[in-house]
């Protein structure tokens, strides 16, 4: 594991980095936050241990130009303080610090801190390969392009506008943010239990077709939920099921599979429904060309009641600017930040109605 | 700082501590000590200007210099003196730096004894 030492204090630069040499880790050392920072867009490292005074760019700064960003992964940081010292711990974790240590220390205990950051980061491997699997589904339905990594970026978005309001700030935290930002790509996992013959019809579907496609959704919240329930603590299979089983519910009571109404439908269910029908419709199918945004907003607006609940409606009203920059950031590429390319990511996108999916 | 001039070798410089620190390693116990002294000269000069010219700001960074590579050699005394310096230039105390200065040189002094003596023992 690579593993980035800052510090301008050759003295100190030189322990650390002979010890975490001797722990086996491979080493890089950088003598201030811009020289780092250089580094740390290379891509090539995921744990960082600064310390936090420097000359041109302190550890602090280092860490928050660090967290502005997207990476390729998280990036583990571990700040560096001295005893005794004016640095405000407070501070440090509002920069986004994941780990203090104060020197002098022995290099065990920096070992040990390191250790949690590489279970940090195994966690992280985690959900790419829960993003692996949906991907792997998804790739019978032939030329969706990024569609996953652009559900995942609308229903962040969305999650983290009502997060910011009175009324849903008991609901929303920082982690149910993170959690559906992980767990909505898993929402159309069902379709792998839906026959080619239905799935890759080019035509349209007849009545029976359409109710095995509709299936989906029960396939997908029945598969999650055996598996949620051997692990009741993994909360994101939990989230994963409401959405892959509510996700086509409308507001009004008239989706499926359960004709669920307003509040009935896990928000988790109608903030995925609102960003997989955008996806949708800002993108091009067979049956119809890729709609601008104006066009996509009158229809999601129309809705607005009956198929989508009007918070979430309005909460993309309030962030509709960042809907269309990740839009263009997807539009017919792969992923930028999501760290797999596959090739399917690299063709058009070109799906079955969302409304009949 | 007390008035007496005997302080355990320990207090200069907690080589136990050090290598430790080193996990046993002898040859970077060595290194260390080398870059240690030469930064600390360099800092000691730099810090004398910065307190002549009133520089406060410039002093406390080269206090807190001190301090870090003093913390990571275990030289204690050397430490604590720049704490000191530190947290007084911090305050724009201009007038107590020069007495730091000196307490900071008589530190280095008494390290750089501790080492040469270790050294001739060693030969
Ligand atoms: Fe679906």
């Amino acid at each position: 594991m690579r593993v980035l030492v800052v510090d301008d204090d050759l003295v100190t630069r030189e322990i650390v980095v002979e010890d975490l040499k001797h722990f086996g880790y491979e080493v890089t050392a950088a003598s201030d936050g811009r020289e780092a920072f250089e580094l740390v867009r290379t891509g090539m490292y995921h744990l960082v241990v600064s310390d936090w005074q420097m000359p041109h760019m302190s550890g602090l700064d280092l860490c928050r130009e660090i967290r502005k960003r997207s990476w390729s992964g998280y990036i583990y940081f571990i700040l560096l303080t001295l005893r005794g010292g004016v640095d405000n711990v407070v501070c440090g974790l509002d920069a986004g610090a994941d780990d203090f240590l104060t020197k002098p220390f022995q290099p065990q205990e920096l070992r040990m801190r390191l250790r949690t950051g590489e279970r940090v980061l195994g966690l992280e491997s985690r959900d790419l390969m829960i993003f692996a699997m949906a991907k792997l589904a998804e790739s019978r339905d032939k030329d969706t392009g990024a569609h996953l990594e652009r559900i995942r970026e609308y229903s962040r978005i969305l999650a983290d506008e009502l997060s910011r309001w009175p009324q849903y700030c008991d609901l929303i935290d920082g982690d149910y943010v993170q959690l559906i930002y992980q767990t909505s790509p898993l929402h159309d996992i069902g379709k792998v239990g839906v026959p080619d013959s239905v799935l890759l019809k080019p035509g349209p579907l007849t009545p029976d077709e359409i109710a095995v496609m509709q299936r989906h959704t029960l396939l997908g919240g029945e598969t999650l939920n055996s598996v949620a329930h051997s692990r009741p603590e993994a909360l994101f299979l939990n989230m994963a099921r409401e959405i892959a089983l509510t996700h086509h519910e409308r507001y009004d009571g008239t989706g499926y599979p359960r004709g669920l109404r307003g509040q009935q439908i896990p928000l988790c269910g109608r903030i995925v429904a609102l960003a997989d029908v955008y996806d949708a419709l800002t993108s091009k199918r067979v049956y119809k060309p890729a709609f601008d945004h104006a066009r996509a907003r009158g229809i999601i607006l129309e809705g607005r009641g009956t198929q989508f609940d009007p918070d979430i409606v309005q909460a993309f009203l309030n962030r509709e600017q960042e809907f269309v920059a990740i839009e263009r950031q997807f539009h017919d590429h792969g992923p930028a930040i999501a760290g797999l390319p596959l090739a399917e990511s690299l063709a058009l996108p070109t799906s079955p109605l969302p409304s009949a999916s | 700082m007390n008035d007496s001039t005997y302080q355990p070798a320990e207090t200069v410089l907690d080589l136990e501590e050090l290598k430790s620190r080193c996990l046993g390693n002898m040859d970077l116990v060595e290194r260390v000590l080398t870059k240690f002294a030469g930064q600390l000269d360099r800092d000691l000069v730099e810090l004398e200007t910065a307190i002549a010219s009133g520089d406060a700001s410039q002093a406390a960074h080269l206090a807190h210099r001190i301090k870090g590579i003093a913390a990571s050699v275990a030289a204690r005394s050397l430490f604590h003196d720049a704490s000191h310096a530190e947290e007084h230039a911090l305050e724009n105390e201009l007038d107590e730096l020069p007495e730091y200065l000196a307490r900071l040189q008589d530190d280095r002094s008494k390290l750089i004894e501790s080492l040469e003596r270790r050294s001739r023992e060693q030969a």
